[in-house]
């Protein structure tokens, strides 16, 4: 009991818990419609695109979330705009200009002598330093990301699962892409303090993938997926404390690892069990009955 | 503008041209539809039938001229407009059942901060049954075989209800079974006032089924009653002579 209760004697772990539980979920949601339409690597480029406005926060000085967010939107359009032509995809769009992006923020960040801390809290987050104010923050845009995702869930489901429909019934497909994109990237660099860039594609996409694992029904994706994620915040931060390990780094291992136990042994869809069952219907392959044949 | 008053103007295109880059798909199409119709829109491949299909369900933007649904001019996708397109871009592995993809058209009737009432799901239902798709309502729909899939889809086209609907290769790849329930559907359709428009390369079946045929290549070569438009000059225009069938098609008509 202990061991539970401990780490929540200091104000500051309070605030952790919190902040890495609250990542944890919203992370899931968000991550169940990056899972879904495949936008992986998109993830990846939003969380590298916003360095250039991690970096004028720094110099400029303002809100580090604010900076970051416009970054990110404005990275987050001009994909949507470059890859809109006819010749190039996707993918192509965002390798283009998530480096080119990165590119700018390394050569604004190149002309300033004290950098190397403030980059390594961007790079894998500094969970022990989150205000109440961070905190409240976190919880703003983390209720607003959710809830336009909750109330716009049929039109983001109907393009993800056929998008020549969802274009032919009349949706907006554009708007609901990049209305997408934009709570995407509010949702990474909300969660850019607690686990860092590198780590927050993770969140995004380990909860979700796990869900999907368990489930084929899409509001229990949702949930499940919230749930791992919450979780793995909450259980990542405690092995944090106890092992003395970094944070963002042991909820990321937290939610590898039930991704693993799952991938494994879930009941349906698990490589192991899925391999136990066939051993036990078919014990005896000589006795094929295409053999005879 | 030469819109008729009142619905006389149902769904028409006005000199509708297509080009992609410096090719041309379609050239100077004018062609009206009118309520209770059944028409194929047949051709070769490459033809042009899906084109002018997206250009009537408002997916695709003609380059020149006009498609006019009850006398206006459309820019996007009409509710009234129901089209199943020829390759979808379904994800096959995404989680959902068959009643949730028959469901996705309730969506412009349902507020967006409410769950799917008691009566849509019965609609749903009663539309799977007409398709004979009831029992496998909740099945994943990735594990439906591809005529189990297009019946699903028809499901979900029925329930749309609109006054047009656009089909584009409805019976490619299906069994004989589900061909006549598709196409007896279609004529329900058409009897309860709709048109029906659907590309083909079934000319045998478009001659029995169809009121009318519109022969596209590029233009179109003829349009009209089927023992009209089925003739050897007019598959050897649109088809460039290379069709074994065309001798015993034309030799029915004459026959
Ligand atoms: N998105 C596109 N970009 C470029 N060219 C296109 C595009 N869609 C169609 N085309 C061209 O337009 C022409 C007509 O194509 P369309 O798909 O309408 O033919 P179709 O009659 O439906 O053929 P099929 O019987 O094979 O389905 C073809 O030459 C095709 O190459
Ligand atoms: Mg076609």
């Amino acid at each position: 009991m202990e061991w539970l209760t401990d780490p929540w004697a200091y104000p500051f772990m309070q605030n952790a818990f919190l902040a890495a539980t609250l990542v944890g979920l919203i992370c899931g949601i968000t991550g169940t419609f990056v899972t879904l339409k495949g936008l992986a690597f998109m993830g990846d480029a939003l969380s590298h695109a916003i360095f250039p406005g991690v970096v004028l926060a720094y110099i400029v000085g303002g809100s580090f979330l604010i900076w970051a967010m416009v970054a990110a939107v404005i990275v987050a359009v001009l994909i949507g705009v470059v890859s809109s032509h006819a010749r190039l995809n996707n993918d192509t769009a965002i390798g283009v200009l998530f480096v080119g992006a990165f590119a700018v923020g390394i050569a604004i960040i190149s002309t300033q002598q004290t950098y190397a801390r403030d980059l390594t809290s961007l790079l894998i987050g500094s969970i022990l330093g989150v205000s109440r104010r961070d905190l409240y923050l976190t919880a703003l845009v983390g209720a607003f990301v959710v809830t336009v995702i909750l109330l716009t869930r049929r039109e983001l489901s109907a393009i993800a699962f056929d998008a020549v429909f969802a274009e032919a019934f009349g949706i907006r497909v554009r708007f609901y892409e990049l209305l997408f994109l934009v709570l995407l990237s509010l949702t990474i660099v909300m969660s850019l303090q607690t686990v860092g860039n590198i780590l927050v594609l993770a969140l995004l996409v380990t909860p979700s993938a796990t869900a999907r694992l368990l489930t084929v029904r899409l509001p229990a994706m949702i949930g499940l997926s919230a749930a791992i994620g919450a979780f793995s915040g909450l259980a990542g931060l405690y092995l944090s404390y106890h092992l003395a390990i970094s944070s963002g780094a042991s909820i990321v291992l937290v939610a590898t690892g039930i991704f693993a136990l799952v991938f494994l042994f879930s009941p349906r869809t698990g490589i192991i069990t899925t391999a136990i069952r066939q051993q036990r219907h078919y014990p005896h392959p000589e006795h094929d009955t295409f053999a005879s044949s | 503008m030469n819109t008729t008053p009142n619905g006389s103007s149902w769904l028409e295109t006005d000199s509708l041209s297509v080009h992609f880059g410096d090719r041309s798909a379609l050239e100077s199409v004018s062609l009206t539809f009118a309520p209770s119709e059944i028409v194929a829109l047949a051709g070769p491949n490459g033809a042009g039938k899906s084109t002018l299909l997206r250009c009537l369900a408002g997916v695709l933007q003609p380059s020149h001229g006009v498609v006019r649904l009850h006398g206006d001019v459309i820019h996007r996708p009409s509710p009234d407009v129901v089209y199943v397109p020829q390759r979808t871009a379904v994800d096959w592995t995404f989680p959902s059942s068959v009643i949730d993809v028959v469901l996705m058209v309730r969506m412009r009737r349902r507020s967006r901060f409410r769950p799917y009432s008691k009566e849509d799901r019965s609609l749903a239902m009663e539309h799977l049954a007409i398709v004979g798709m009831d029992h496998l309502a909740n099945v994943q729909i990735s594990q439906l075989s591809g005529g189990q899939q297009q019946r699903v889809f028809l499901a979900r086209a029925l329930l749309a209800d609109g006054s047009i609907y656009l089909l584009d290769e409805p019976f490619t790849g299906i069994d004989a079974p589900t061909q006549e329930l598709i196409s007896g559907l279609l004529g329900q359709l058409c009897q309860s006032g709709k048109t029906v428009i659907s590309a083909t390369h079934d000319l045998e079946q478009a001659a029995a089924t169809s009121d009318r045929i519109i022969l596209v290549n590029r233009t179109v070569v003829a349009a009209g009653p089927p023992d009209e438009v089925l003739t050897a000059a007019n598959l050897g225009a649109a088809y460039g002579g290379h069709f074994s069938a065309l001798a015993r098609l034309a030799g029915k008509d004459a026959a």
